[in-house]
């Protein structure tokens, strides 16, 4: 009697091993080595399973023991970026300087600022702009050029500019805050130094929603601040005065406490936490050295950790820890020196006209786990412009961007 | 754009999902072990890697590039010693404690050990109290230490009083006023996480985990805290002692934690330390391989002593008893010695279970299993010959997209399910064995011709291996079907040495490598020649 097998199943009941042979059924397999239904393409018969591909191309060290997918960011090299300011009353097309990596610098366009927001105005009483980076994106302080708008803070996230923020005017007046002269982090709200002509507010910004509110009370028109830093759990602010002043102010408290008054005719300028102590820079007039002072955390002394060289208009800046040791920058009319520190004693890591080097203003400093950058700028057209400088782990400094209209702020991403 | 942390025998990296691998500087004094599987969750953003090094990891991944400490922040060896300072604004007897954290860049608190004991009370009277022999830790990541203190009396609570941000300060001094210091008390939830680690895994905001070093309880976090570990959060899971190895693995589903011994398994319910509970889930089923366990669409698959379980909203069931149970049950397929080492992984695209298990008599994980759940059919075992495999992951793509991947002793990592048609270069034995048929297996039969319906590939041939006989029958002459036709009349099936038989067998290969093979179905007609 003739019979025909038609079989068009294959493969549509998988491997069955629970059946005696004569109970098998059309579409059962007895083994599928290699061999897969196509749901995605062609149910119904049975294929070749897909190939694979390495994915790392250099092989690991070593047997493969256990593997995951972090499903964060990923860490990567960094972008950096150096803000350009406006000069004689037009903003360059090139809004940054750039880096990936921080050797090799080229000008960008982005983050493109819209109409009548700059960076930073030379010309008027606004002071360096400000720029800090924090959770994969970075804060900048922007100018309002026109009106009567006060100054904004924008995030720049890589590929899109936000404005954050805009500081109120200053208290009880329509008088409005010309700039955000510095940013920092504390206890992860965001801080801004907001500089009205006659004022200064301390500004705690919340970063997810761009609320803000004024820490303690204003400071009046002789006061005004330079920089703030997070120490002992506390925000401190240097200002520039008829002394220089430093405050501090305590989470949950009402008040600023007056820590420290420099000598006569002497700013705060910036400042650091090293080892444990606080160390910060002053400026000081013609006819006297500026220093570095120094606030030993178990005592609460204070005492005189260095003296500049010279007495000219002198100062130092740029406090940042780097590789271990302690960074500044000092500058006089004659002198440009960066200055190291290791815990017992200070010496010049760089001479930076010898180098040589134009005394531009020694306006930002990011200390970065392969490299520290100092940021140059250019006060005003008057001057020559500014540039950045890259030191090393191993000590070799050089010179990497030549942003020609540096205003010193230094961020990255992410 | 996520990445992949990667242990090897004796190396971590961070691989990119263009594969560029660095390896990561292991912490001073934490080495990699050999032969140990390395296990991560994540929490709050800080990734967790446990039981693949000497100690816990911490990899905090928010940098330029992911540094690794160790997972647990010590407790200073010594409280802080309290005396009179200089003239301030306190008055009155206060004692104070101290702890070790870290802090990012921005000043957040990224992880906090648990406090000292504490000090001595002091007495002062219109002065500062002086605060000496405050601790250094010995954790190359502390880069704070955080003071707490009473009120006048000294108060019976401990409130935030001051971060040192260094570790390097041993002494300091403040007069800070108690209604000045931090509203709330300081956190108690801390605690120093359980040594040796072997599972850890996320569930409801915290940290769980079984350690090497008391393997009948199961571990959890504070909330949010992978650093904290208080010693009140213990649950016990019975029976004590009567085995070696304990709880055996985990199964986290969005409202149940099952924690799985070899003969039985746990669920954890409720919420936090207040009403978390265990009850029973299932006796006489229990966890094997504790890296078989995959959560897909909170149904938890897994393999057990006896083959594989699923548990979802229904409950407890086994899933290869109805097709596959040979496979688990006897020894003629797999090394069952080795199922503790299987691994599991989902793969999206077909909507399937992958087990990676070692073949009967091997050594090394170098055969995986299918399941196809939704249409409840397995295949495999599956193989390759261009590596060997030692685990088995699913992995993110640039896109975010699945990407499950085989990982191999010879340190490479494989991505699965390309269009290659060949194992990076060799050649996929594709080998396919049907059902014994003939439609009346006690009548002797003549198979005439095979008519073979297949894709049309550019090139390629399949073999087809028939057998011929009783239930026993050897394999005749190999048939070559030419994969360029589609549709192929091929030889008669029976032969003059093999003209007849009751049962035919069909066994289709091809091992070309970069050949494709589709098979839609056969036609075969047979004239039945009687009964003998």
């Amino acid at each position: 009697m003739p019979g025909k097998l038609d079989v068009y199943n294959l493969g549509e009941r998988g491997v069955v091993l629970v059946k005696s042979p004569v109970h098998e059924d059309d579409g059962d397999l007895i083994l599928a080595q290699n061999a897969t239904p196509d749901p995605a393409g062609l149910e119904g018969g049975i294929r070749k399973r897909d190939g694979m591909t390495k994915l790392n191309a250099v092989a690991m060290t070593g047997s493969i023991e256990g593997a995951a997918s972090i499903p964060l960011p990923a860490p990567g090299t960094r972008t950096y970026y150096v803000g350009q300011q406006e000069m004689s009353g037009v903003q360059p097309s090139d809004t940054w300087y750039s880096s990936l990596g921080g050797i090799t610098w080229a000008g960008r366009s982005t983050p493109s600022l819209p109409a009548a927001i700059w960076i930073m105005d030379v010309g008027g009483t606004a002071g360096h702009g400000a720029a800090i980076s924090f959770r994969r994106r970075f804060f900048y302080s922007g100018y309002i050029i026109v009106g009567s708008e006060s100054a904004v803070i924008r995030v720049w996230d890589g590929a899109t500019d936000t404005e954050l923020c805009r500081a109120p005017n200053a208290q009880g007046s329509v008088i409005r805050t010309e700039t955000i002269r510095h940013l920092w982090m504390h206890r992860g709200f965001l801080y801004a130094i907001a500089r009205a002509t006659a004022s200064t507010a301390i500004l705690r910004i919340n970063i997810v929603t761009g609320s803000l509110e004024r820490v303690g009370a204003e400071f009046g028109a002789t006061n005004a601040a330079c920089f703030g830093l997070s120490f002992l759990d506390r925000v401190w602010v240097g200002f520039e005065a008829t002394n220089g002043l430093l405050y501090s102010f305590r989470n949950g408290a009402e008040a600023w406490v007056l820590e420290r008054t420099a000598a006569a005719a002497t700013h705060y300028t910036h400042g650091v936490n090293y080892k444990g102590d606080l160390y910060v820079g002053t400026l000081y007039q013609p006819g006297t050295a500026a220093i570095v002072e120094k606030r030993l955390t178990s005592t609460g002394a204070w005492s005189t950790s260095l003296t500049g060289p010279d007495t000219s208009l002198n100062l130092f800046t740029c406090f940042a820890v780097f590789n271990g040791e302690l960074y500044c920058v000092y500058k006089s009319t004659t002198s440009l020196l960066v200055k190291k520190f290791d815990g017992s004693s200070w010496v010049t890591d760089l001479d930076v006209l010898g180098v040589p080097f134009v005394n531009a203003e020694p306006s930002g400093v990011l200390a970065e786990t392969d490299a520290l950058y100092i940021v140059f700028s250019q006060p005003s057209p008057a001057y020559a412009e500014g540039y950045v400088l890259r030191r090393t782990t191993a000590g070799a400094w050089s010179k990497v961007a030549d942003p020609p209209n540096s205003n010193g702020m230094i961020a990255y991403l992410p | 754009m996520p990445f992949y942390i990667v242990k090897t025998a004796s190396k971590i990296y961070l691989l990119n999902t263009a594969g560029t691998a660095t390896e990561l500087t292991m912490p001073s004094g934490i080495t990699v072990v050999s032969g140990r599987r390395q296990r991560l969750a994540v929490l709050d953003r800080q990734v967790v890697a446990v039981n693949g090094t000497s100690q816990p990891l911490w990899v905090d991944p928010n940098g330029a590039t992911p540094i690794m400490r160790a997972m647990a922040i010590p407790t200073p060896a010594h409280p802080p010693l309290l005396s009179t300072g200089a003239a301030g604004g306190l008055t009155g007897a206060f004692n104070a404690r101290v702890a070790y954290l870290v802090k990012n860049a921005e000043g957040d608190v990224i992880a906090h050990g648990p406090f000292s004991a504490l000090s001595s009370d002091v007495t002062v009277t219109a002065q500062k109290i002086a605060v000496s022999n405050i601790p250094v830790a010995p954790h190359a990541a502390v880069n704070c230490r955080r003071l707490s203190r009473s009120t006048v009396g000294p108060g019976d609570t401990q409130f935030e009083w001051l971060d040192i941000d260094d570790n390097t300060t041993v002494a300091i001094e403040d007069d800070l006023a108690d209604e000045a210091l931090s509203t709330l008390p300081v956190d108690d939830e801390l605690g120093m996480p359980p040594a040796d680690l072997e599972f850890i895994v996320e569930w409801k905001r915290r940290l769980w985990g079984k350690s090497r070093n008391s393997i009948d309880a199961l571990f959890f976090s504070g909330d949010g805290a992978f650093y904290a570990w208080p010693a009140a959060n213990e649950i016990p899971i019975p029976p004590f002692g009567n085995d070696t190895t304990g709880i055996s693995g985990f199964i986290r589903r969005r409202d149940e934690l099952a924690i799985g011994r070899l003969d039985r398994i746990w669920k954890i319910i409720g919420d936090d330390p207040d009403n978390f509970a265990r009850v029973t889930l299932v006796e006489g089923v229990g966890i094997i391989g504790p890296d078989s366990v995959v959560v897909e669409k909170d149904i938890g698959y897994w393999l057990a002593a006896d083959g594989v379980y699923s548990w979802g909203p229904k409950g407890v069931a086994p899933e290869s008893a109805r097709k596959v149970h040979p496979w688990f049950a006897t020894d003629d397929y797999f090394n069952r010695a080795l199922f503790s080492q299987a691994v599991g992984w989902w793969d999206q695209r077909f909507g399937t279970y992958n087990l990676l298990l070692a073949a009967v008599g091997g050594s090394t994980l170098n055969r995986w299993v299918v399941w196809q759940v939704e249409k409840d059919r397995w295949f495999g075992p599956h193989k390759t010959d261009a590596f060997t495999t030692n685990f088995a992951a699913l992995m993110q793509d640039s896109n975010a997209n699945a990407m499950p991947v085989l990982c191999a002793t010879n340190g490479h990592v494989y991505k699965l399910n390309q269009s290659t048609i060949s194992d990076d270069g060799t050649a996929i034995d594709f080998d396919t064995r049907l059902r014994h048929t003939g439609k009346t297996p006690d009548i002797e039969k003549v198979f005439l011709q095979m008519s073979l319906l297949s894709r049309v590939e550019a090139g390629g041939t399949l073999q087809v291996i028939p057998a011929l006989g009783g239930f026993s029958a050897s394999t005749q002459a190999t048939i070559s079907a030419d994969l360029t036709r589609g549709r192929q009349r091929l030889r008669h099936i029976s032969t003059l040495d093999q003209g007849v038989g009751r049962i035919l067998t069909l066994r289709f290969r091809n091992a070309e490598n970069s050949q494709a093979v589709h098979l839609y179905g056969y036609e075969i007609p047979f004239h039945e020649s009687g009964r003998r």
